[in-house]
């Protein structure tokens, strides 16, 4: 029966390997989108000061606590912002 | 009339710029175009050999750079196609003898002689890298089916990207039967991760081994494979529409039981 199964198994490469490559697929797809977010540091302070413009228009917000970070986990990456507010601008 | 420099490039070393410059050198050669290599590994050059040409140096790259010879001294006609000419790269200076400027200019004489100015580039990212593409239209990635020849080769893409040069795809040595097996990135895995316009597929060939050692390269000969993944590559830079095989295609359960027990029965002598 073994022997069997063992002829089968060889016979349709099904086995120990037959699906490295997902791994691979799995792999590459984490790896690039970690170099692919890496970005230049002027590219960063852009960023940044972008991010306070937008946030300034409905907070009045403090430029110098902000903090900024890309974190990574196995299954994702973040962007981390922490920007701490005053208060809310008035409606008009 | 101005030609088209495309500089065939990978990130990673050893995936096979320098087989896939001297087989599309070769196959364009003999479709009738005009043809230029121009190996820009300066300080390891290698396409010479490969097309077996490395007795018949006399000038080189830098050579022609630096003023100590004219740019047609230093072409060497090929001796089995007389449209094909290779420039070589020096062996002694370093990557830094030569400026991306120089290289753009040289680039431009060229095209003005040849139809296709191919140029080989050297791996890395770094001034060899820069000096290559300086003077290029286009470029060709060269990648395996691997993920350390994809992570590089995403990271040269950006970077073209950034030039604004147009790029396209070739995968080198992918192996049917892994991909048959599920133990090997497909084409279409590839384009999806790469998100890039694919060029062609050349399947591994031991053809490419033995062309090699003999200096000359597959698309001479028309027995391998390879040479007819590079013949397709030729048509398809030239314009043609011309179908990319699918090498990862299972075929239905009865044709691959079929394969097996033929493979199974010639290999116990049955």
């Amino acid at each position: 029966m073994t022997a069997i199964a063992e002829m089968v198994r060889k016979w349709f490469g099904k086995g120990d390997d037959g699906d490295s490559k997902n791994i691979a697929k799995d792999r590459l797809r984490l790896v690039l989108v970690h170099d692919r977010s890496m970005l230049p540091p002027e590219t960063l302070d852009a960023l940044r000061s972008e991010l306070i413009e937008v946030v300034s228009r409905y907070f009045e917000v403090d430029n110098a606590t902000l903090s900024m970070d890309v974190q990574r986990t196995r299954e994702s990456w973040a962007l981390m912002v922490n920007l701490p507010l005053r208060r809310a601008r008035s409606a008009s | 009339m101005d030609g088209r420099a495309i500089v065939i490039t990978s990130g990673k070393g050893g995936v096979g710029k320098t087989t896939v410059t001297a087989n599309l050198g070769s196959v364009l050669a003999q479709n009738g175009c005009k043809v230029c290599m121009i190996d820009a590994d300066i300080g390891l050059r290698n396409l010479d050999v490969v097309l077996g040409l490395e007795n018949r140096i006399v000038y080189h790259l830098v050579d022609v750079i630096a003023g100590r010879c004219r740019l047609k001294q230093a072409l060497i006609r090929d001796k089995r196609n007389e449209n094909l000419y290779l420039l070589p790269a020096s062996q002694s200076d370093d990557k830094n003898a030569v400026e991306p400027e120089q290289m753009r200019q040289l680039c431009q004489d060229l095209k003005k002689e040849f139809d296709y100015t191919l140029i080989d580039c050297p791996a890395g990212i770094e001034q060899g890298f820069r000096n290559a593409v300086a003077g290029a239209n286009q470029a060709v990635i060269v990648t395996t089916p691997e993920v350390s020849a994809i992570r590089d080769a995403d990271r040269i893409i950006g970077l073209l990207h950034a030039q604004q040069i147009e790029t396209q795809l070739i995968i080198n040595r992918l192996n049917a039967e892994l991909v048959r097996r599920g133990d090997m990135l497909d084409q279409q895995d590839v384009i999806d991760i790469l998100a890039i316009e694919l060029l062609g597929i050349v399947p591994e060939d031991q053809g490419i081994v033995i062309s090699t050692n003999k200096g000359n390269p597959a698309a001479f000969s028309e027995e391998y494979e390879a040479s007819k993944a590079f013949w397709r590559i030729g048509r398809r830079l030239r314009g043609e529409i011309v179908p990319i095989p699918n090498f990862s295609e299972n075929g239905s359960l009865w044709s691959r039981l079929g394969k097996k027990l033929s493979d199974t029965f010639r290999r116990t002598g049955l």
